[in-house]
């Protein structure tokens, strides 16, 4: 899914705008990481992105979506096409591994049998395979962290956001993590990363979009670790920290 | 894009029942909650019911009921009959011999209550007149009995006014029908209040599920149903509930139910299927509409 934002502005209270004058191009099969330190926009934008927040001024085109002109009726349609992986999961702890990850499948209307196979096939894929009917309390950190992701790509959505999907893990579950969305590219599929952790941008061929105050600082492409000339200073200070 | 498929439908169902089985005590509280409120009105129904069926056995009695002297032929029966009917309009005359007297009340109260020591004559014969219609008030009624005891009448006895005490019955019908709309409308609106309230407790409780559901794309039918069927299966159950509570209380008053029988000729009888039926309708429809009226609203102001 391509995923094209023109100008956009945001602002929680009107003199103080959160996003200023945005604007990206994500084409299908791109893995693209939103870096900024917190309160730069970053989780805003990706709530935008998703229909979670109004599109106030400028433009966003997913796909066959216009967001700035989406009826509420239709944002579940929208959503169904999106994957979002949030930043605090949004698992329902006391439900199995399974339901959890059959949920969107069910919401859809998608049949009994059809919503275990495909459920069955993404927890085994992320290493939970073990852990089907395991309640999400009993898992740990980054066992949760491979059911919301499993629960993000079951419906095959076009386009992935992850907020933060490697916050609290370890630095191997973390490449793990990216490296198991990196691979849906192979289905044509964009993803936005949204990430403090910048060291692992040097291990995929992505583009990078740095946000400062709400703006697009930066924006440059890393092929696995080769930063392209025009933006390598800022790259190598930033990822180095 | 169609909003409904059958596979939405049975995923709303299994939604449904998860979501109940999931919170079995609070199904528990609500329904038990729901069932003490709706026996208060099943129980005034029942009382109205049969308030109802009594007045309505009493009204196929006569405006007045003239008890006549023993020993009068059959002759004079047939004179009196003439001139009684002569007196007004009559709508209906029916006479009851000592005899017929007697085999009514012992068909009515059971031939081993009365046994068959009693002598033939031993009830008084009785005419029962019933007016036409215009002429039925109780003031021409009151006047046409007073008009029948005069000493000249010689054969009559004593004369009832039937609509009198059938007068009396209407009025305490009538206010058994008042506070039968007003607890009505109090447990109709608390079933409301109750529902709504549980029902944002509910989503309380589930407001992470809501939040996840929106946001794996579940369409508002998705989310609202189950949480519609289930008001309205709770009503529904309390209001089943209500009416086997009552019955149950009904049964257990059989002593009090005999001696009703006896003194009034007259047996309570449960809330017919139909009336059964609509007061587990109008209870289902009460839930259904609290459930959606509150989830709306709940998700309205959550969005």
């Amino acid at each position: 899914m391509r995923v094209q934002v023109f100008n956009l502005n945001h602002a929680y209270l009107s003199e103080h705008p959160v996003l200023s004058d945005i604007s990206l191009d994500l084409v299908p099969g791109s893995l693209n990481f939103l870096i900024g330190p917190s309160g730069s926009g970053k989780s805003t934008l990706m709530r935008l992105l998703f229909g979670d927040e109004h599109i106030q001024t400028g433009q966003v085109l997913a796909g066959q979506w216009s967001l700035a002109h989406l009826h509420k009726r239709d944002l579940p349609y929208y959503r169904r096409e999106v994957g979002f992986i949030y930043q605090d999961l949004r698992l329902l702890h006391n439900w199995t591994a399974e339901d959890n990850v059959m949920l969107p499948l069910e919401a859809i209307g998608h049949s009994r049998k059809q919503q275990k196979q495909r459920a069955h096939l993404l927890l085994h894929q992320v290493g939970l395979g073990h852990h089907l009917r395991t309640p999400v309390a009993q898992l740990s950190g980054g066992e949760r962290q491979r059911v919301a992701i499993a629960r993000s790509l079951v419906h095959n959505p076009k386009f992935i956001l992850a907020d933060e999907p490697t916050a609290n893990l370890d630095p191997k579950l973390s490449d793990g993590v990216i490296e198991l969305l990196n691979q849906q590219r192979q289905r044509g599929v964009t993803i936005l990363i949204s990430t403090h952790e910048h060291a692992l941008i040097k291990l995929f061929n992505c583009n990078v979009f740095e946000m400062k105050t709400g703006k697009i600082a930066q924006r440059f492409s890393s092929l696995l670790g080769q930063k392209s000339p025009q933006n390598t200073a800022g790259f190598i200070k930033e990822a180095s920290q | 894009m169609s909003l409904v498929n059958f596979g939405m439908l049975r995923a709303v169902l299994r939604q449904t029942i998860l979501g109940m089985v999931r919170r079995l005590p609070t199904q528990w509280v609500m329904i038990a909650s729901v069932a003490a409120m709706q026996s208060i009105l099943a129980a005034t129904i029942l009382l109205a019911f049969n308030l109802d069926r009594l007045s309505e056995q009493w009204e196929r009695g006569g405006d007045l009921l003239v008890f006549l002297k023993p020993g009068i032929t059959q002759t004079r029966y047939e004179q009196l009959s003439s001139q009684l009917e002569a007196l007004a309009q009559v709508k209906n005359l029916s006479l009851k011999t000592p005899k017929e007297a007697l085999k009514e009340l012992q068909e009515s109260l059971g031939n081993d209550f009365l046994g068959d020591s009693f002598e033939e004559e031993v009830l008084p014969a009785t005419i029962e007149l019933e007016f036409v219609d215009d002429l039925d008030d109780p003031a021409l009624v009151e006047f046409r009995a007073n008009l029948l005891q005069r000493p000249e009448v010689d054969e009559v006895e004593s004369v009832i006014e039937g609509r009198g005490l059938l007068a009396k019955l209407y009025e305490f019908r009538e206010l058994i029908a008042f506070w039968r709309w007003i607890i009505g409308a109090w447990v109709g609106l608390s079933v409301m209040f109750v529902f709504s309230q549980f029902v944002r407790l509910n989503l309380h409780q589930r407001r992470r599920e809501v939040e996840v559901l929106n946001s794996v794309g579940a369409t508002r039918f998705f989310i609202l149903s189950p949480l519609v069927i289930e008001g309205g299966l709770q009503a529904c159950i309390g209001s089943i509930t209500a009416l086997w509570i009552v019955e149950n209380i009904l049964d257990s008053q059989k002593v009090g139910a005999e001696m009703l029988s006896e003194l009034l000729l007259f047996s309570p009888e449960p809330l017919s299927l139909t009336l059964s039926l609509s007061f587990i309708a109008l209870s289902t429809s009460l839930g259904v509409v609290a459930s959606w009226r509150s989830a709306v609203y709940f998700l309205t102001h959550q969005e």
